[in-house]
């Protein structure tokens, strides 16, 4: 609850930020707000929808009253509201992101545990070596490699989209159509989240090992394996929570940069033609959605502290 | 006649660290019999729990066991597989620590760390391990036992928690208890309760005792026996009344000396000159050698020249020093 | 009481694992021994950071002598695979790839630079400001380093670069404007430690000026952390900015591996050559800064779990 009213000022803030995007941007801030092309009309429209024609700081009223109301702006392009077409283009990169999600996590912290648990192995060091080159690739330079060498020249995977538009594929066929068009797209993204996740749950992992707790653990009989698995990684837990949670903003840029190369019909295509048409309304109202679900992931992060550690719960 | 429970023998434990070999237990040795309570005292750094450790097996690196034999009734533990070691501790050897609250985990009710260890010793099934554990809480004389079954350690006092620890280490009936200064972290009041409590539970179950503390009044409590802990090694050895009527070794002589209790006619505390020997930089020959008043009133040259082996001038009374060889 | 004498160093040993742990708070006395110096030499990781880092400036610094074809001519004809001739292929137009990499190394490092100097310079203002004014201007200040942890900072820039048009000095001031909140939090402690010293010696009278303890003391201990978080800013800002450059907004103006990657994307069938060269260039160099990154937090910050990865 205390941290419910501590998010209402970020959000506050966020909103202010985007305001102050689209009023300082060069050119007429309508523009920013339902990007350029529209005829005046539209544009008087949309003066008077955000009070443009009033003082300033009204605007700000007016601006943060609409944003309430989920009103972030028009595309004049789709003739639809901003909100709407983000949306409707969310669940394909959903699809996307959140297998990726699942994957890198399980891969992440069991990895991460079991270099911990050896530290200075031969799978340490590798597992190490690979967590530094996770960090210095740039996922998009990824995707096109995969791309080259698993769909172009050893034509495994298709090559870009969603489904095969050739095909008219029904019932199980196409979901297996898609989920062949969405294995390099998942590569890709998995390679970049786990990075974080692995680093975070290694080192908490380390950290616990070296507690107290651990060896009286042992001292009543609790294997190596156990101890690892019951004890330090259960305790481990905050951390890599907190990691995954605090990457949101991150992983969907990566997502965004991975459906470009794939042409994958979600939320990077959309801020890609925004981006080309100049629809700025899309990407204030992405901007803004993006940060007010970082600080949600930010309360989600807290709320999981409390389910898995007591001392959270009880408030010590 | 028969077997002692435990016979531990020229065992040496040393620590490889970047800055040299820590030689923490140097050449340890000695017995226990079934239900015989012993006292391991010494100076913070003198390497008795590091010994407690390697009995049970649980040094880990940089640490190794190097030499010497933990035979614990009939079964040898150095070397032995974790599988062995695994059954062995907890159902057998059960320990308890300083820190009692450290040494519970965080995010585990106290009932399911008390059922980890039946589970271990009995293999009883869930509802049965639970009313064991609110058994075994009412045993260590925890009150309202159904409710602090489910809490968590830190909503346990320090003497709760220890209790707690009591209660996991009695869960698999061990022959033998090693309790590494139990009481140390604990208010005084509080830490007299712990004693009582062991010393009557000793009594009731019959289990060996190892307990390790740098007080001597605490193992005067409830020790049958005492073996004195210097630099890694044990310089003295011998039944507790003997130790404090007629001590041999002159590093015994001085730990009675400052103890408060033992000062308090007098106008102010004994303190043995000098310091703890840092174990990367042993002096050649006895330990104590730089400390020892009587050595240089003596004019001993052996002292500082080879480590004194141990004799024994009394029917079971064992000392290492030139002075009495 | 000569019973309580604590061993550190046994002390330790009597925990079962040894006095390992004991070094860390020698090595946070010695850093500024020459001794340890060597040991940060003696780290691969820090030497492999150092060796790409330096090869990294020295391609950007001597670009035009490496590669003297300017990397937006026509140099050949479009789509050569690479040869003597084009070392790296020539792309659509018949720009030769090699010159593009390598002047391409100009524009992620002046990024990276700008934008970690820049966040440096910032948060070292926000940090000292909220030190030495405290009380409300240090909570305020402190909540506006919240609010930037919260904002993504892809989509921030993104947004930026697409309301204010492309080119370089938007995307570093962006970048700048919303990675200076580590740096703050160090600066800022640092600041409240010189605030203490002050007191202390005035209270004391030492004989040593303040000026001077600042100097020998405080400064060494507060700058080299801070510059360490700096630059760690490194990588994530030439990430960002290739990513930003692949979508299309880039600086038209200069070269960069993001462009090349954009460009190369529409010819991904026809010539592999124009996006493994780029790609692996953005790759290296990030590593490269990234190890060197580290290193330095390792050895400055060693409390701090900061990663590698500030993007």
């Amino acid at each position: 609850m205390r941290r419910l009213i501590q998010a209402v000022p970020l959000v506050f803030g966020a909103s202010v930020v985007t305001w102050i995007l689209i009023h300082a941007a060069p050119g007429d801030p309508i523009v920013a707000l339902a990007g350029e092309d529209g005829d005046a009309g539209y544009y008087a429209m949309m003066r008077e929808r955000f009070g443009l024609d009033r003082p300033l700081h009204e605007q700000l009223f007016v601006y943060l009253g609409r944003l309430l109301q989920g009103d972030l702006g028009f595309s004049y392009r789709q003739n639809r509201s901003a909100v709407g077409v983000i949306l409707d283009q969310l669940p394909a990169t959903l699809l996307l992101m959140v297998p990726a999600l699942a994957i890198a996590t399980v891969i992440g912290i069991s990895v991460g545990t079991l270099a911990a648990a050896r530290k200075n192995s031969a799978l340490d060091n590798t597992a190490r070596t690979a967590t530094l080159l996770g960090h210095a690739v740039p996922v998009f330079w990824l995707s096109q490699v995969l791309l080259l060498l698993f769909a172009l020249r050893f034509d495994w995977f298709p090559v870009q989209g969603r489904n095969d538009a050739r095909a008219d594929y029904e019932g199980l066929r196409a979901v297996l159509d898609v989920a062949h068009h969405m294995v390099l797209p998942i590569v890709a993204l998995v390679t970049v989240y786990v990075p974080p996740i692995m680093r975070v749950t290694r080192a908490a992992v380390i950290e616990n090992l070296d507690e107290m707790y651990i060896r009286a653990a042992r001292a009543r009989g609790q294997s190596r394996r156990r101890v690892l698995i019951r004890h330090a990684l259960p305790n481990a837990m905050l951390p890599i929570v907190t990691v995954i949670g605090s990457q949101i903003g991150f992983m969907f840029a990566g997502s965004v940069l991975v459906e470009t190369v794939f042409a994958w019909p979600g939320l990077g295509r959309l801020l890609l033609s925004a981006i080309l048409a100049r629809d700025f309304a899309i990407i204030t109202a992405m901007l803004l959605m993006l940060s007010v679900t970082i600080i949600l992931m930010n309360l989600i992060t807290d709320l999981v502290y409390s389910l898995l550690d007591p001392r959270v719960r009880h408030g010590t | 006649m028969t077997e002692p429970l435990l016979s531990v023998e020229g065992l040496h434990t040393h620590f490889f660290v970047d800055a040299g070999v820590v030689k923490a237990v140097d050449g340890v040795g000695f017995n226990i019999r079934r239900g015989e309570v012993v006292g391991l005292v010494g100076e913070s750094g003198c390497g008795k729990s590091v010994t407690s450790l390697s009995i049970a097996g649980l040094i880990e690196p940089p640490g190794r066991i190097v030499e010497g034999s933990v035979r614990f009734d009939g079964t040898e533990l150095v070397g032995a597989s974790e599988r062995v070691l695994n059954s062995v501790r907890g159902p057998r050897i059960a320990m308890i620590f300083q820190q009692p609250r450290a040494s519970l985990d965080p995010v585990m009710s106290v009932g399911r760390q008390i059922g980890q260890a039946l589970k271990a010793g009995t293999g009883m099934d869930r509802p049965a391990r639970r009313r064991r554990a609110v058994e075994l809480l009412d045993r260590v004389g925890i009150s309202d036992p159904e409710r602090r079954v489910r809490e968590y350690p830190h909503q346990l006092s320090g003497g709760m928690a220890q209790r707690v620890m009591i209660a996991i280490a009695l869960a698999g009936e061990p022959d033998l208890l090693i309790a590494d200064e139990p009481t140390t972290a604990l208010d005084v009041t509080v830490q007299a309760q712990i004693l009582e409590l062991l010393r009557e539970l000793q009594s009731a179950n019959g289990m060996a005792v190892i307990l390790i503390s740098h007080d001597l009044g605490v193992i005067a409590e409830i020790a049958d026996r005492a073996a004195v802990m210097y630099a890694g090694r044990i310089v003295e050895e011998c039944a507790v009344s003997e130790l404090y009527d007629a001590p041999l070794h002159p590093y015994t002589l001085g730990l009675m000396e400052s103890r408060p209790a033992a000062s308090q006619s007098k106008s102010r505390l004994r303190v043995i000159p000098g310091s703890v020997p840092v174990p990367l930089d042993l002096p050649v020959g006895c330990s104590f050698a730089p400390r020892c008043a009587p050595r240089v009133e003596s004019g001993l040259t052996a002292c500082t020249e080879q480590a004194p082996d141990p004799v024994s001038p009394r029917d079971g009374h064992h000392v290492r020093c030139w002075l009495h060889g | 009481m000569a019973l309580e004498r604590p061993v550190a160093l046994t002390e330790h040993a009597a925990s079962g694992r040894g006095p390992a742990g004991s070094g860390a708070s020698e090595h946070h006395r010695a850093r500024w021994e020459r001794g340890s110096w060597r040991r940060l030499a003696s780290s691969p990781v820090a030497v492999v950071g150092l060796v790409l880092t330096v090869l990294f400036v020295l391609v950007a610094a001597l670009a035009s002598y490496i590669a003297p074809t300017d990397p937006f001519s026509f140099a050949g004809t479009p789509f050569e695979r690479p040869s003597p001739k084009h070392w790296l292929g020539t792309d659509d137009l018949g720009r030769d790839v090699f010159a593009g990499v390598v002047h391409g190394a100009r524009t992620s490092l002046f990024v990276g630079v700008a934008v970690a100097g820049a966040s440096l310079v910032i948060g070292t203002v926000v940090g000292g400001v909220a030190g030495f004014a405290g009380g409300k201007v240090d909570d305020l200040l402190m909540r506006f380093t919240e609010l930037s942890q919260v904002l993504p900072r892809f989509f921030l820039a993104l947004t930026v670069v697409a309301l204010f048009g492309p080119g370089l000095r938007n995307m570093v001031l962006v970048l700048a404007l919303t990675s200076w909140e580590l740096t703050a939090r160090v600066a800022r402690s640092g600041v409240l430690a010189v605030k203490e010293l002050e007191y202390v010696t005035a209270a004391e009278a030492l004989g040593s000026s303040p000026w001077r303890n600042l100097r020998t003391h405080v400064l060494p201990n507060t700058i080299a952390p801070v510059v360490a978080l700096a630059s760690l800013q490194v990588g994530g800002a030439i990430l960002i900015e290739a990513s930003l450059s692949f979508l299309g907004l880039g600086d038209p103006n200069v070269i960069s591996w993001g462009y090349m990657l954009n460009n190369a994307q529409s010819f991904v069938r026809r010539a592999w050559w124009m996006s493994v060269f780029p790609g692996l260039a953005i790759a290296v160099a990030v590593l490269g800064v990234n190890l060197l990154g580290d290193a330095l937090n390792d050895f400055w910050n060693p409390r701090s779990r900061t990663s590698g990865a500030a993007r």
